[in-house]
């Protein structure tokens, strides 16, 4: 039945809707809503928190890696983040988007940690050795290397707000509003800063690579 | 619209974006994987009741209904224990069949206990006592008709055949009887008298009988010993003075009883004739 409906082209399902009279949506929705799967979850059903987990667990943990700039920290809080979600599966309405619900929920878990173990104390630098090997050539692998470290110098050296907002941007994928939301701060403040993170980034990114 | 282009280009880079996600390829540690689901399984696990969400407070209102319920039942059991029945004890102290039965020999035999008891000085007043005990007990026991001499014979015996019970009845009276002195028979005849005028349906007799008492428990008793004492029974013609008495006022069965007794007592009384009868006291 599923192999049915893939097989099924988009133009066809619209012309189907068209000529029978019925709304039919042009794009089938295959994957469960995250809000479903938390209200599954909460009903008891652990393959949903799963699956549910398994779509955020790595955006959210690069989002706390770039704010914390730490993996041990960001690991705490990474952990934090989702057994406050756990905690709260009983209260959780679905009102708002879950990907806003989670990042609100690790923002706040990551001031807490900041307030409690003084931001930036011991930032660390990921190491690129410790990245997996992808099986490049070694000069793609050292211009990647050289790379990454100019978009990482250029991370850690933007403001905490802008840094904030890229990465909410970027990572969670979520809108100027939900931003905004999170962050606490009006939509043209973070519009404001979202501009400001990019161009910074840009601008290290265009630079040409330092002669040794 | 050239600006807000390039406001736009300055929000969504796309080769600030592509970079970031070339170089963001970092993966959540799998022990953090374990950590986090194995939590989230342990939360999950008393999931199945959360979907029955209406079974616990059914359960708390079946408790408390439960507990009213047992509640109620005691409140309605402690009156009717209060009222309606007497504690084993308080009958087996006032039973006149303790008061009938050889004293307390703690297992001597019948003559033993004969002797002993006939060692033991008598006098009006310890029968008045005995007496007194006796119409006390029969006050309490309920008004079944039956003495209770005869409810400790009943609850010798078992309740299913009346025939042999009542055998068993009378051999138990008689084997007492020839166990007691002159006084304890004349207790055991006043007792058999008692209980046979009340399980006999005579109430007429028993209702004449109480006009003469104080109380209505005590009027079977006062009548009897009031007309046939000991003094009387002592003599055949004081006796038949009394039962001729007993007649006169109405009371046949009572002194049809008094006259079987007297046979009983004195086989030749017959052919007897009463002497002249004393007056009643408190005419």
């Amino acid at each position: 039945m599923t192999a049915a409906r893939t097989l099924v082209p988009a133009t066809a399902v619209v012309a189907l809707s068209n000529s029978v009279g019925v709304a039919y949506a042009p794009r089938m929705e295959l994957k469960p809503q995250d809000s479903a799967l938390m209200l599954r979850y909460r009903d008891g059903d652990v393959s949903a928190f799963e699956l549910l987990y398994r779509r955020h667990n790595d955006a959210l943990y690069r989002y706390l890696l770039r704010l914390c700039r730490n993996p041990a920290a960001a690991e705490d809080v990474f952990q934090e983040v989702w057994g406050k979600i756990i905690k709260t599966r009983d209260n959780y309405r679905p009102t708002a988007k879950f990907t806003t619900f989670l990042y609100h929920v690790a923002y706040n878990c990551f001031i807490d940690h900041v307030r409690r173990n003084k931001r930036h104390a011991n930032p660390v630098d990921i190491e690129p050795d410790s990245q997996p090997d992808s099986g490049e050539q070694p000069d793609m692998l050292t211009e990647r290397s050289l790379a990454r470290r100019r978009l990482e110098t250029a991370l850690e050296t933007l403001p905490d707000e802008q840094r904030d907002v890229f990465l909410l941007h970027e990572e969670a994928g979520l809108s100027l509003d939900q931003i905004a939301s999170i962050t606490g701060c009006k939509h043209e403040t973070a519009k404001s800063r979202l501009r400001y993170a990019v161009r910074k980034l840009r601008a290290a990114i265009d630079e040409p690579p330092e002669i040794t | 619209m050239s600006n807000e282009r390039r406001h736009q280009d300055d929000l969504n880079d796309p080769l600030v974006s592509r970079a970031y996600r070339d170089l963001s390829d970092e993966r959540t540690p799998e022990h953090l994987d374990h950590v986090v689901l194995n939590e989230a399984r342990k939360a999950a696990k008393p999931g199945y009741l959360r979907t029955i969400s209406w079974l616990r407070p059914a359960a708390w209102v079946m408790t408390i209904g439960l507990c009213l319920a047992i509640v109620l039942e005691i409140s309605n059991i402690a009156p009717t224990n209060q009222s309606g029945l007497i504690a084993p004890t308080e009958v087996e102290q006032k039973s006149p069949a303790a008061v009938l039965a050889p004293p307390a020999t703690g297992g001597m035999d019948a003559p033993t206990a004969k002797a002993k008891s006939s060692d033991a000085p008598r006098s009006d007043d310890a029968r008045a006592e005995k007496q007194e005990g006796f119409s006390e007990a029969e006050q309490d026991q309920p008004d079944e008709g039956v003495g209770l001499f005869e409810l400790r014979m009943l609850e010798e015996v078992p309740a299913a055949s009346p025939e042999p019970v009542k055998a068993k009845r009378q051999e138990a009276a008689v084997v007492e009887i020839d166990s007691f002195d002159q006084d304890d028979r004349q207790l055991l005849r006043d007792a058999e008298n008692r209980a046979r005028l009340q399980t006999s349906g005579d109430q007429e007799a028993v209702e004449s009988l109480t006009q003469f008492a104080p109380t209505i428990g005590l009027a079977s008793d006062v009548a009897l010993e009031r007309y046939c004492e000991e003094s009387e029974t002592a003599d055949p013609h004081l006796w038949l003075a009394c039962i001729l008495e007993l007649e006169q006022q109405g009371l046949l069965e009572a002194a049809k009883t008094e006259r079987d007794l007297l046979r009983e007592s004195f086989p030749a009384a017959d052919g007897l004739s009463p002497m002249p009868r004393r007056t009643i006291p408190g005419d």
